[in-house]
C-alpha cells in the first residue's frame, strides 16, 4: 500500500473487540425493498453492533446504497423489520433515523453550497434567542462539532469555498454532533487523495474504538480490509457473506460479490507501433470556471495506436481537460493542434466532424437523452450531416437501418424504439459507446467509462476501447480509478491543480509514484515525459 | 412646477402605485425561494383583488374586505401549492392555470354577485394615514408621507420577510429547501411543508397586493385589473436577487415607469396616452436583458422534490 | 407505442374532470349544468351557420395553439403569442388598404407572409433575449404582448383610424378578402355563415408544422433542445440558434393567426380585435399534448366551448366566463404529471401498509 511521507502505514487487521452479533444497536431483518419492477434489496438481515468498523460491499447495482438508504431512514422497505436495540421502529424520514442515533454521509455531500459552514452543521437544531439564530452560540457550537475531525474550518466560511476534503470534514461533524451511535458513511474515500483517504480510515478507527458503529460502504477492498472488522457482501439484492474481516483478500472479496472468478482485462497485447500525435495541445491555460481549477500551462500528446490514461483525484481540472479537447471550452492561451493544425476555436460540432468521440462522464445529463428512444440517442451526435440527412431533411429508413445494426453489434439489451431512460446503466453506457465508437473516430476520450456499470458491461467496454487502439486510433481515458488505469492504458499521466505533473510508460508504472503525485506530493520531473 | 416638486411629486407617485407590485415581488421571493416558481402570483393578485372587494362589500369594512382578499388569495396559492409539490405538475403551466382560472372565476363572480359585467359597485376602500410630523413637511408631507394605510404596511412587512428569511430557523430551512432539498431532509426538515408555509405565506402576501390595488388604490374591482403586475412582479424578485428588500426596490423602480407616466400627464406633456402606459412593460423587458439571472436563482428553484425515492 | 397512449390519457382525463367541476360549479350557483351543457352544444352545432361559425374560432385558435405548441416542444413557454397575433393583424389590416390595386393571387400571400414576419419578429426578441441573456420567456413574451396591444391601440384609435366613429383600420379591398366557402341560398349546400378560406391555410399549416417536427433536422432539434440543454451542447447542436429560430417560427405562426383572422372574418383591425386567441392557445397546445393531431382536435374543442359559450350566454344567461373556467381547469389537469399522481398513491399504499404492519405488532 502507498506510504505517506509521514510514514503512517494502514492500521493491520486485527479484530477490535467491541461489539458484537449478539446485542447489535441496529437490526435489519429480512428487509426488502423494490422500486417498481427492479428488486433492490431482497430480504436482507444486517446486525450493526458498536464500536467495530463494518463494511457493506457489493457491485454497482447490488442494492448496498438502498440499504444504507433503509438504515439511515431515508426511505422505507416494502417488508421487514428495523429494530433499535431490540425494539422494532418505523422511520418516517431521515428525521426519525437521526433520533434513534443513526447518521449517514453521502456520496453526495448534503451542504447547501452557498450557506455557510455553520449554517449547514447546524441545519434544523440552530440555536435561538428571542426567535432569531443566536450567532454567537451558532459559531461556539460549531467549533466544538468540527473539533474532533481536526484541521481548521472557519464555522463562517461559505461551503463553497471549502476544498472537498474539508467539506467531507463538514459533512461529517453535521452527522456526527448528533450523537450519532451508528455512523453511516457512502463510498467516502472516493474523493479523496491517497493521504486524504489514510487520514480518514485512521479516524473510522479512532470512532469505532470510542464505540460508534461505523458502517462503510466501499468497492475499494483494500482499504476496507485493512479497517474492517467484520464484513457483508451483497449481490444483486441479497447477502451472499456476512463474516468477521478475517483471511481475506481482494480476489476471494471480488469473486463473493461477483459470484465467479472475476476475468481481470489485461492489456496483453503488445501495443501496436504507436503513431503520431493525432492531438497535441501546447501551453493551454484556460480561465477559472466555477467547477474546477484552470489548466495551467498543460502540454499533451495524445498519440495513434495508444491508451493514454489520466489519473487523478476528481475536480483536478479533468473536466477542463476534456473541454478543451472536445471544444466545449476554448483555451485563453495556448495551442490545441490536431494533425499539426490550430483547432482551438473549433467548435464542439466541427471537432465531431473532425472525428473527436467523446464518452462523457455524466451519461444521464450530458451523454443520452433520456426520454428518447435509442435510435435517436444514436443519432443525436450526426443528424444534421449525410448520410443522416441532408438539405434538412431527415432520412430516417437510413437511420433507423443503422440504428438496428449498432444495437446488434453492441450487444445492447432493448429495441430501437425503447426509451433509453428505462435501460440498465450498463446498457445506456454501452449505447453511448455504440454511437461515439461509430467507425470515423479518430480519437476516443473516454470519462470514467464504467461508472455505474456492471462488471460484464465493463469487460466489454474496455475491450471495445482496445479495439479502437488496435485499429490505430487515439484513446484517451480519464478515471478516477487508478486501478481502472493501470489495467487499461499504455502511458498514464497524472492531473493535479489543473497541471499535468507526470507520464509513464507501461513498463515503467510505477504505483507509489503515482500516488503521490496524485497528492502534489510530488512536482518530480519525470522519467517518461509526453512524446 | 419646479424641477424639486415634479421629483417630489414623481417618488410620491411611484411609492403609492409600486406597492401592490412590491407586495407581489415580496410573494414572490418567498415562493422561489422555497424552490417554487410562482408564476399564479398574477392570478392570486387578482383573486385578492376581487375578494377584497367582495368582503368589504359584504361587511361594510375595507379591514375586513383586506382579510378576506388575503385569505382567498392564500387559498389560491395554496390549490397552487398542491399542483406543483405533491403532484410535481410543471410549475410554470400550473400556475398560469391559476391566472386564468381567477380571469373566468372573478369575471364569473361579477356577474354572480352584482350582475354587471366588466366593474363592480363602489365599496367602503382603505383610508388614506397621513404620518405625524412627517405628513406636515411642505410638499413633500403631502406626496410622500400621506400614503394609504397599505402603502405603510409594506415596511414592516418587508423588514419582517428579511428577518425571517435571513435570521431566523425557518429562513434557514426555507433557503436550504431551496437550494438542495435533499440536504434538509437528511436532517429531518419536511420539505414540502416548508414549501407549502412559503406559498401560504406567497399567497397572502399577493392579496395583499390585490387589496392594495382595489380598495388600497381604488374602491372597486375591476375585470383583469392586475393588468401584468403578477409578472411584473417576478422580474422585480429577479433582479432583486431573491431577497426581499432588493425585491422592493426594484419594485421601485418599476413603478416608477408608472408613475412617470402619470406624472408627466399632470405635467400635460404632449404624448400619446399609450407611448406611456406601455412603459412600465418595456422596462421590465429591458431590465430582464441587462440583468443576467443565473447566478443567484435557488439552484433547485423549479424542481419538484420526489420524497420518495432517494437520490 | 404504449408512450404515445399514456400521453393520451392526461388529456382524455382532463376534459371530463374540468367540465365535471364546471358542472359542479353552475350547480353550486343555481344554473342547470346539464341545460347549460346542452344550450352550449347547440349553440356550437345546432345549425349550419352555427357549425360554421364553430369552425371560423377554430382558425386562429388552431394557428395559436400550433404556436405555443412549437415553443413547448423547445421547452419555451410562449405565453405572448396574442401579442404576436395582434403584430400580425396590424400588418395584414395596415398594408392591406394599399394592395387594392394587386390580383389577390400575389397580394394576399403576401399579407399572409407580412403577418408571418410581423409575429416572427415579435417572438424573435424574447428569443434572442433568451438565448442571449437568459431573459425569462414567460415574462418577457406576456410583457411584449402588452406593448404589442398599447401598440395597436394607439395606431388605431390615431394613425392607422379610418374615418368616422369607429377605432378600427380601414376596411380591407373587396379583393384581399379570404373567400368564403359557401352563399347562403345555395341550392343543396348547407349555409356555412362566415366560414372562410382561411381554415385550409390552418390545416396547411398544422401538416407542415408536423412534417417539420418529425422529418427535418430543425424539428429534431428542436425537440432535442427542448428535452435538456445540457445534452443538446454535448451533442454539438447550437442551442442558441435553435432557441431563436423555435421562437421566431413560433411567433410567426400566431402573427399569420391574425393575419388571416383581418383577412377571413374582420376585414379591419380594431379595439378588442382578439377574445384572447393567444392565451387559450396555451391550453390548446397542451391539451393538444403538443402535436399538430392533438392541437386540430383540441382546438375545435375550444372553437366548439368559444361559439357555444358565447350563445350559451345570450340564451340561457350562464356567463361565458365558464369558458374561461373551464380552460384553466384543462390547463390544470393537464400539467399533473403522471408520476406525480402515481407518487401520491404509493404514498397513501405504503401508509397502508406499514399501519396494517404496526397493528400485527
Amino acid at each position: 500500500m502507498p506510504k505517506t511521507d509521514r510514514g503512517s502505514t494502514f492500521f493491520d487487521n486485527t479484530v477490535v473487540p467491541g461489539g458484537s452479533n449478539e446485542h447489535p444497536i441496529v437490526e435489519l431483518r429480512k428487509v426488502s425493498r423494490s422500486f417498481g419492477e427492479v428488486i433492490a434489496n431482497e430480504s436482507v438481515d444486517l446486525k450493526v453492533a458498536s464500536g467495530r468498523v463494518h463494511a457493506v460491499l457489493g457491485q454497482n447495482g447490488a442494492g448496498k446504497s438502498t440499504l444504507m438508504n433503509i438504515l439511515a431512514g431515508v426511505i422505507q422497505p416494502d417488508s421487514g423489520k428495523i429494530l433499535v436495540d431490540g425494539v422494532p421502529v418505523t422511520f418516517r424520514g431521515a428525521g426519525d433515523a437521526f433520533e434513534a442515533g443513526i447518521g449517514m454521509v453521502h456520496q453526495h455531500f448534503q451542504l447547501v453550497p452557498s450557506m455557510t459552514v455553520a449554517e449547514n452543521v447546524l441545519l434544523n437544531d440552530e440555536p435561538r434567542r428571542r426567535g432569531l439564530i443566536d450567532r454567537r452560540q451558532a459559531h461556539e457550537m460549531t467549533v466544538a462539532a468540527l473539533a474532533p475531525l481536526g484541521g481548521e474550518i472557519d464555522p463562517g466560511t461559505q461551503v463553497s469555498a471549502l476544498s472537498v476534503a474539508a467539506r467531507q470534514r463538514v459533512e461529517i461533524a453535521r452527522v456526527l454532533r448528533r450523537d450519532v451511535r451508528v455512523l453511516v458513511l457512502d463510498e467516502p474515500t472516493a474523493v479523496l487523495a491517497p493521504n486524504e483517504a489514510v487520514d480518514l480510515m485512521g479516524l473510522v478507527r479512532q470512532m469505532a474504538d470510542r464505540g460508534t458503529a461505523v458502517v462503510l460502504i466501499s468497492h475499494k477492498l483494500d482499504e476496507v480490509l485493512q479497517v474492517a472488522d467484520h464484513l457483508t457482501v451483497l449481490r444483486t439484492g441479497h447477502v451472499v457473506a456476512d463474516q468477521a474481516a478475517v483471511g481475506l483478500d481482494a480476489r476471494s472479496l471480488a469473486n463473493l460479490m461477483v459470484g465467479r472468478e472475476v476475468d481481470m482485462t489485461h492489456n496483453e497485447e503488445a501495443p501496436q507501433v504507436v503513431g503520431d500525435p493525432v492531438m497535441s495541445l501546447r501551453s493551454v491555460s484556460t480561465s477559472p470556471g466555477a467547477g474546477g481549477p484552470a489548466l495551467h500551462d498543460l502540454d499533451l500528446d495524445l498519440l495513434t495506436g495508444e491508451v493514454h490514461g489520466i489519473a487523478g483525484v476528481d475536480g483536478n481540472g479533468q473536466r477542463e481537460l476534456v473541454s478543451v479537447i472536445t471544444g466545449s471550452v476554448a483555451p485563453v492561451q495556448g495551442a490545441v493542434l490536431w494533425g499539426g493544425e490550430e483547432v482551438r476555436s473549433h467548435s464542439v460540432r466541427q471537432r465531431i466532424d473532425l472525428g473527436i468521440a467523446h464518452i462523457p462522464e455524466d451519461r444521464h445529463d450530458q451523454g443520452l437523452f433520456l426520454e428518447e428512444d435509442i435510435t435517436t440517442n444514436l443519432v443525436m451526435r450526426r443528424f444534421q450531416s449525410p448520410p443522416a440527412s441532408s438539405a434538412g431533411i431527415l432520412h430516417r429508413r437510413t437511420i433507423a437501418d443503422r440504428a438496428r445494426s449498432r444495437i446488434e453489434e453492441f450487444e445492447i439489451r432493448g429495441s430501437a424504439e425503447q426509451r433509453s431512460r428505462e435501460l440498465s446503466g450498463g446498457n445506456q453506457q454501452k449505447v453511448v459507446l455504440a454511437r461515439e465508437l461509430s467507425g470515423d473516430a479518430r480519437l476516443v476520450v473516454a470519462e470514467q467509462p464504467t461508472r455505474g456499470v456492471d462488471v460484464a458491461s465493463a469487460q466489454f467496454i474496455y475491450r471495445q476501447l482496445l479495439r479502437q487502439r488496435d485499429e490505430g486510433n487515439a484513446v484517451m481515458v480519464v478515471s478516477v480509478d487508478l486501478d481502472e488505469l493501470l489495467t487499461l492504458a499504455d502511458r498514464i499521466s497524472v492531473i493535479y491543480g489543473g497541471r499535468l505533473i507526470s507520464t509513464w510508460r507501461r513498463d515503467d508504472f510505477d504505483v507509489p509514484a503515482m500516488a503521490e503525485a496524485m497528492t502534489g506530493a510530488s512536482e518530480a520531473t519525470d522519467p517518461g515525459s509526453p512524446s | 412646477m419646479t424641477t424639486i416638486a415634479f421629483l417630489v411629486l414623481l417618488v410620491g407617485t411611484t411609492i403609492r402605485i409600486s406597492a401592490p407590485i412590491a407586495f407581489a415581488a415580496l410573494a414572490a421571493t418567498h415562493a422561489e425561494r422555497s424552490g417554487v416558481i410562482n408564476v399564479g402570483i398574477e392570478g392570486c393578485m387578482l383573486f385578492g383583488a376581487f375578494g377584497a372587494v367582495y368582503g368589504s362589500h359584504v361587511s361594510g369594512s375595507a379591514a375586513v374586505g383586506v382579510l378576506v382578499g388575503v385569505l382567498t388569495s392564500a387559498f389560491a396559492s395554496l390549490v397552487l401549492a398542491f399542483f406543483c409539490i405533491v403532484l410535481q405538475s410543471n410549475q410554470i403551466v400550473a400556475g398560469m392555470a391559476i391566472n386564468i382560472l381567477a380571469l373566468g372565476m372573478t369575471r364569473f363572480g361579477l356577474d354572480q354577485i352584482w350582475g354587471q359585467p366588466g366593474v363592480s359597485p363602489s365599496v367602503d376602500g382603505l383610508g388614506v394615514l397621513k404620518l405625524p410630523l412627517l405628513s406636515k413637511i411642505p410638499v413633500a408631507g403631502e406626496s410622500i408621507f400621506t400614503q394609504n394605510i397599505i402603502v405603510f404596511l409594506l415596511v414592516p412587512i418587508t423588514i419582517g420577510s428579511h428577518f425571517l428569511l435571513r435570521r431566523t430557523a425557518f429562513g434557514a430551512h426555507t433557503t436550504a429547501v431551496g437550494e438542495l432539498p435533499s440536504a434538509a431532509a437528511s436532517v429531518g426538515i419536511s420539505v414540502w411543508r416548508t414549501r407549502f408555509i412559503a406559498m401560504a405565506i406567497s399567497g397572502a402576501l399577493a392579496g395583499l397586493g390585490g387589496a392594495a390595488l382595489s380598495l388600497g388604490q381604488l374602491t372597486y374591482f375591476v375585470e383583469a385589473m392586475t393588468a401584468g403586475r403578477g409578472f411584473i412582479a417576478l422580474a422585480a424578485n429577479i433582479l432583486g436577487r431573491w431577497t426581499p428588500i432588493g425585491a422592493v426596490l426594484a419594485a421601485l423602480l418599476f413603478g416608477a415607469a408608472d408613475a412617470l407616466q402619470l406624472s408627466l400627464q399632470v405635467l400635460g406633456v404632449e404624448l400619446p396616452a399609450q407611448a406611456l402606459l406601455v412603459l412600465p412593460y418595456l422596462v421590465t423587458v429591458v431590465v430582464l436583458a441587462a440583468s443576467s439571472r443565473r447566478a443567484h436563482a435557488p439552484k433547485a428553484l423549479g424542481e419538484p422534490y420526489d420524497a420518495t425515492t432517494p437520490t | 407505442m404504449t408512450s404515445r397512449l399514456t400521453g393520451l390519457i392526461r388529456p382524455l382525463t382532463a376534459i371530463p374532470a374540468a367540465l365535471v367541476s364546471v358542472g359542479i360549479l353552475l350547480a353550486l350557483t343555481g344554473d342547470d349544468p346539464f341545460s347549460a351543457m346542452a344550450t352550449l352544444a347547440d349553440g356550437a352545432f345546432g345549425s349550419s351557420q352555427r357549425t360554421g361559425e364553430t369552425l371560423t374560432s377554430f382558425v386562429p385558435l388552431a394557428l395559436t395553439g400550433l404556436a405555443v405548441a412549437i415553443g413547448f416542444r423547445a421547452g419555451l413557454f410562449n405565453i405572448g403569442a396574442e401579442g404576436q397575433l395582434l403584430m400580425g393583424a396590424l400588418s395584414a389590416a395596415a398594408a392591406g388598404p394599399f394592395l387594392a390595386d394587386v390580383p389577390p393571387v400575389l397580394s394576399v400571400p403576401f399579407v399572409m407572409v407580412l403577418g408571418m414576419l410581423s409575429g416572427a419578429l415579435w417572438g424573435f426578441i424574447p428569443g434572442y433575449l433568451k438565448a442571449v441573456r437568459d431573459a425569462n420567456e414567460v415574462i418577457t413574451t406576456l410583457m411584449l404582448s402588452y406593448v404589442a396591444f398599447f401598440v395597436t391601440e394607439y395606431l388605431v384609435t390615431g394613425p392607422l383610424k379610418t374615418d368616422g366613429v369607429l377605432p378600427a383600420t380601414d376596411l380591407l379591398p373587396e379583393m384581399l378578402r379570404l373567400p368564403r366557402l359557401t352563399e347562403p341560398g345555395q341550392v343543396g349546400i348547407p349555409d356555412l355563415g362566415r366560414l372562410h378560406a382561411g381554415v385550409f391555410v390552418a390545416l396547411a399549416a398544422l401538416a407542415v408544422a408536423a412534417f417539420i417536427a418529425h422529418r427535418t433536422t430543425f424539428g429534431l432539434r428542436s425537440r432535442l433542445v427542448g428535452r435538456s440543454v445540457t445534452a443538446s451542447e454535448y451533442a454539438g447542436l447550437d442551442v442558441r440558434r435553435t432557441i431563436i429560430q423555435t421562437m421566431a417560427l413560433s411567433g410567426s405562426i400566431a402573427g399569420l393567426a391574425g393575419a388571416v383572422q383581418v383577412l377571413g372574418v374582420s376585414y379591419r383591425l380594431s379595439s378588442s380585435f382578439s377574445p384572447g386567441f393567444g392565451f387559450t392557445g396555451i391550453a390548446i397546445a397542451l391539451l393538444g399534448n403538443l402535436t399538430a393531431i392533438g392541437v386540430l382536435l383540441a382546438a375545435l374543442l375550444f372553437a366548439v366551448l368559444q361559439t357555444g359559450g358565447q350563445v350559451m350566454q345570450r340564451l340561457s344567461g350562464t356567463p361565458s366566463s365558464i369558458v374561461t373556467i373551464i380552460q384553466g381547469l384543462i390547463i390544470l389537469f393537464v400539467a399533473t404529471r403522471i408520476s406525480g399522481i402515481k407518487q401520491v398513491s404509493t404514498m397513501l399504499v405504503r401508509r397502508k401498509a406499514r399501519g396494517r404492519r404496526r397493528g400485527e405488532e
